[in-house]
């Protein structure tokens, strides 16, 4: 085993013993053993149904991509979060159909056509070479989810007919940069026929609407080839999951310390009793904001609690990943090493990035601005982390929609409209930076000015990119300023 | 030099500018394995339009074609003729 200094993990995906091991039943057996106890740990509800997918794939790796397939079609209808099923039942009993047809077939037929949908759509492109349409599908079915948006929220239908429309909404929304991720693939070699390629939405072992890890020729590219491949792929499995788990201690003493939240029975004799964030907001908007130190231990401990929950989060469906025989990059690698605002985006929530960079950087910078080298760059940036992130969360947080109609939607979006020009300015002057000097390597950079500048840049601004709590901008300039006014 | 030896070369000093200096195979998934990022990839177009002429602004765009020295020089090939 190689030696590169002190791991809390051992790199147990470089001892030549245990890759030789895992390639054999008895082997394998145990790696799986060790993954269940992990995902055990971690309080997994599904860790049973998740290690019998894993195990039938360890043992016929040829049949890997039925087998994704199967688990995912299996995790979509037993896991009630998936497809936002909460918020479908909702539309369904609310508004729609409920006296004329049954749950299960609304559901289904919701389901049915959205998968038609999906297919309609796909080999249409593949098959209108030449045209705007093959050339920009993914502009043009973002443009089609968003005129359908606006026809739903103020068409004159019935309460059934919409019921029906906003569910197909929610279901094509949720799949709707798995589509996209097809639509790229569509003429990778070898392809992946397109019935396949639905396995891969949003794959047994988790994810949001961000594909995780992208796409059908991404996984084709990731896959593990032989046995030898495959034990690697599960032993770093194994690694990121203990590594999750350790991450996910030091969360609950975190939690313990600052909040007082008992962790494993245990209570801290002291605490900080420090509020949440929300709370901090909400007493802000009452105009009875705490004082400025609290405002700036709750900004800073909701940041910390952010970068560790996302790691946990992101670690453990990479790690079954893994385990699954896909050698797929981690979503969080350590965000803390970021000398620059562009590499922490880029360290911090992986696939979110990428997605926005293939959908969106990419087409910006390939077409706009060629013959100005520093506008193309910051203009291609601000498209994905401005244009592309907004747009994600504004079809993702589709309730919102929903409930006040697309205009008040964008109302309400405000805050995270502001966020994304603030995110997409930073970031787009940042890869200028970066672009038009070398760095400093001196260590005051390296270990104090770099850092504190980035991590303070997004410890102040991640308030702005949090879930819908339905305030203004306003109040959230209020919570700030009340962080450099000092009051008795 | 080969275009495939022009790629290699480009690809070799990118990688240097990051401190990675571990080398490289011509079939090495270098995207994929993490080595070069979405920005390095936005360099090696840029140099592929200035130095073969290349516009990829009227094609679809895909990342997996940058991801090793072969696949960039399979694309070349295969736009310039």
């Amino acid at each position: 085993m190689s030696h590169t200094g002190f791991r809390i993990i051992p790199a147990i995906d470089q001892s030549p013993v245990l890759v030789q091991l895992a390639q054999h039943a008895g082997g394998k057996m145990l790696l799986l053993a060790v993954f269940a106890f992990g995902l055990y740990l971690h309080g997994s509800r599904w860790w049973q149904e998740l290690v019998l997918i894993l195990a039938l794939m360890s043992i016929w790796p040829q049949f890997r991509r039925p087998l994704l397939t199967a688990g995912t079609l299996y995790w979509l209808l037993s896991q009630h979060t998936r497809l936002k099923w909460d918020v479908l039942g909702h539309v369904f009993e609310v508004q729609g159909p409920g006296t004329t047809t049954s749950w299960p077939v609304y559901g289904l037929s919701l389901v049915v056509t959205t998968i038609l949908f999906c297919a309609m759509y796909y080999y249409l492109v593949k098959r209108s070479h030449g045209t705007w349409l093959y050339r920009r599908p993914v502009a043009a079915l973002l443009t089609g989810y968003l005129i359908l948006l606006t026809i739903a929220s103020y068409a004159p239908f019935t309460a059934t007919q919409q019921a029906y429309l906003w569910g197909f909404l929610i279901i094509l929304g949720h799949y709707i940069w798995f589509l996209a991720y097809s639509l790229q693939d569509r003429n990778a070699a070898p392809g992946t026929k397109f019935i396949y390629q639905l396995g891969h939405y949003q794959p047994f072992w988790g994810g949001t609407n961000t594909p995780f890890p992208k796409g059908a020729a991404y996984l084709r590219k990731i896959e593990a080839k032989n046995a030898e491949e495959l034990a690697i792929s599960q032993l770093k499995g194994i690694k990121l999951l203990y590594w999750a788990f350790i991450l996910s201690l030091v969360l609950g003493i975190f939690k313990m310390v600052v909040y007082g939240k008992p962790f494993y029975n245990l209570a801290s004799p002291v605490h900080l009793a420090l509020p949440s964030l929300n709370d901090a907001l909400a007493h802000t908007r009452s105009g009875e904001p705490y004082h400025w130190y609290i405002n700036w231990g709750v900004l800073l401990v909701n940041f910390i609690k952010s970068m560790l929950v996302l790691s946990i989060w992101g670690h453990i469906i990479i790690a079954t990943c893994r385990m699954a025989g896909f050698k797929a990059l981690r979503n969080t690698r350590s965000p803390l090493r970021s000398r620059t605002i562009a590499e922490f985006w880029n360290r911090y929530y992986y696939y979110f990035k990428e997605l926005l960079v293939e959908f969106f950087f990419y087409p910006t910078y390939l077409r706009y601005f060629k013959t100005r080298p520093r506008l193309r760059m910051f203009m291609a940036t601000m498209a994905a982390a401005g244009l592309g992130n907004m747009l994600y969360h504004f079809f993702r947080d589709i309730h919102i929609i929903m409930e006040l109609g697309i205009w008040g939607a964008l109302k309400a979006f405000q805050v995270y409209v502001f966020y994304g020009l603030l995110l997409g300015t930073a970031i787009g002057l940042s890869q200028l930076r970066n672009q038009s000097r070398k760095q400093s390597t001196h260590w005051s950079r390296t270990y104090i000015t770099a850092p504190v500048t980035v991590l303070g840049f997004y410890c102040i601004t991640h308030i702005f990119g949090l879930p819908y709590p339905g305030y203004g901008l306003d109040v959230y300039f209020q919570f700030l300023m009340n962080m450099i006014i000092i009051r008795d | 030099m080969s275009t495939q030896a022009e790629i290699r070369n480009f690809l070799a000093e990118i990688l240097n500018d990051k401190g990675d200096s571990s080398g490289f195979t011509d079939q090495q998934l270098l995207v994929t394995e993490g080595r070069l990022s979405s920005l390095d990839v936005m360099t090696i177009v840029v140099f592929l339009e200035e130095k073969y002429g290349i516009d990829f602004s009227d094609r679809p765009f895909d990342q997996n074609e940058f991801d090793s020295v072969e696949s960039i020089t399979a694309l070349v090939d295969t736009l310039i003729n």
